[in-house]
């Protein structure tokens, strides 16, 4: 994240647009963050030339690395505004938001991934240059697991090929444990 | 109606497990596949009676002389712990697919797991084996607890689902460090 300027983004609705297209840019070559709007899978960021869109989690990790502005209407909104309001607009921030820090805070790349039915995608490069991430779903509320759960991700990691990994928060401890199941052929 | 050979190895119920001794403890015992050995005494584990109550290995004596059936057994040992039936499918489970299991380390549903053809009293187990059941959920507390104590005796955790109809599906699970 060094060289990186502080940059600004805006709020619309419960959504997160850096508009300066050269600090958008700069900011998905610091770490994967964002996406250039309408460009699906950019190939080579420099020729991209669009705003990029922050999801909450980013903006909030942003934020508090004291990297991200978030301006909402005409001034400048406090961490604790942005939190209160992506815990409006996001369903169990709180859970995920806890797991992406941890996994960004250990320098991993961590992307959506809506797409392979779970909640993020861990690279350690990049996408395009690690190709198998790990899937990430996290247990939300997790005192519990039920065993569906523990099939499902077994059965997943089967099917699409990558680390199908669940990942519990314990509270108490407020620590993450990460498990990986795979079907054993007894 | 039990009906056995004479030379069937006769074995004493004794609560919820059962003792034999002399040759038929050594017989039985199958260099160590099943039951404790001490002092020339076998004491076999109640899923290992309704095992071998199955394979007509055994013949299980009550202290009124009488012999007992597994589903008799069952049914006593059931008002005891409930969970008998899930224990001994899961035990048999693995048994039939060639594996020799012991107990495990907590009063869960947990068995060791010796790979095959292990040498068994030389060689460790090599899994351990947890039990879910569908429908009931664990704490994750449990689960942490399960994975590090996997983790610090060195053995492969497997988790065993067992369905609704008894039908067991197995997880290797791993915990991972990021």
């Amino acid at each position: 994240m060094d060289g990186i300027d502080q940059i600004e983004a805006e709020l619309f609705g419960s959504r997160v647009l850096v508009l300066s297209k050269e600090k958008g840019a700069a900011l998905y070559k610091a770490g994967f963050f964002g996406k250039p709007v309408n460009v699906h899978k950019p190939k080579d960021i420099s020729e991209v030339n669009t705003q990029l869109e922050l999801s909450l989690f980013e903006a909030m990790l942003l934020n508090q690395r004291g990297i991200l502005k978030v301006r909402k209407g005409g001034r400048i909104i406090q961490n604790e505004e942005l939190l209160c309001l992506s815990r409006k607009s996001y369903h169990l921030f709180d859970d995920l938001y806890m797991v992406y820090k941890d996994l960004r805070d250990k320098e991993y790349i961590v992307r959506p991934a809506l797409k392979f039915g779970a909640d993020f995608a861990v690279y350690r490069q990049g996408p395009g240059i690690d190709h198998a991430p790990y899937i990430i779903h996290v247990l939300p509320n997790s005192a519990e697991v039920g065993p569906i759960e523990i099939v499902r991700a077994g059965r997943l990691s089967h099917t699409v090929r990558k680390k199908f990994v669940l990942a519990t928060i314990d509270r108490l401890q407020q620590r993450i444990y990460y498990y990986v199941f795979n079907w054993w052929k007894a | 109606m039990v009906v056995m050979s004479e030379d069937t190895p006769k074995a004493l119920l004794s609560g919820r497990s059962a003792r034999m001794s002399g040759p038929d403890a050594d017989r039985t015992h199958q260099q160590g596949t099943f039951g404790e050995m001490e002092r020339g005494v076998l004491t076999l584990s109640d899923v290992e009676i309704m095992y071998l109550l199955e394979k007509d290995k055994i013949m299980l004596i009550d202290r009124d002389g009488k012999a007992l059936s597994m589903e008799d057994f069952l049914r006593l040992a059931t008002e005891e712990d409930p969970d008998l039936w899930m224990r001994y499918l899961l035990y048999s489970d693995l048994r039939k697919r060639g594996y020799v299991v012991k107990p495990g380390f907590g009063p869960k549903l947990e068995y060791r797991v010796y790979r095959r053809g292990a040498a068994m009293g030389t060689e460790p187990a090599k899994y351990l084996v947890y039990g879910l059941v569908e429908g009931k959920p664990v704490a994750i507390s449990e689960i942490a607890a399960v994975s590090s104590s996997a983790k610090l005796s060195k053995k492969e955790l497997i988790f065993a689902v067992t369905d609704r109809q008894g039908e067991i599906t197995y997880y290797d699970a791993s915990e991972i460090d990021f």
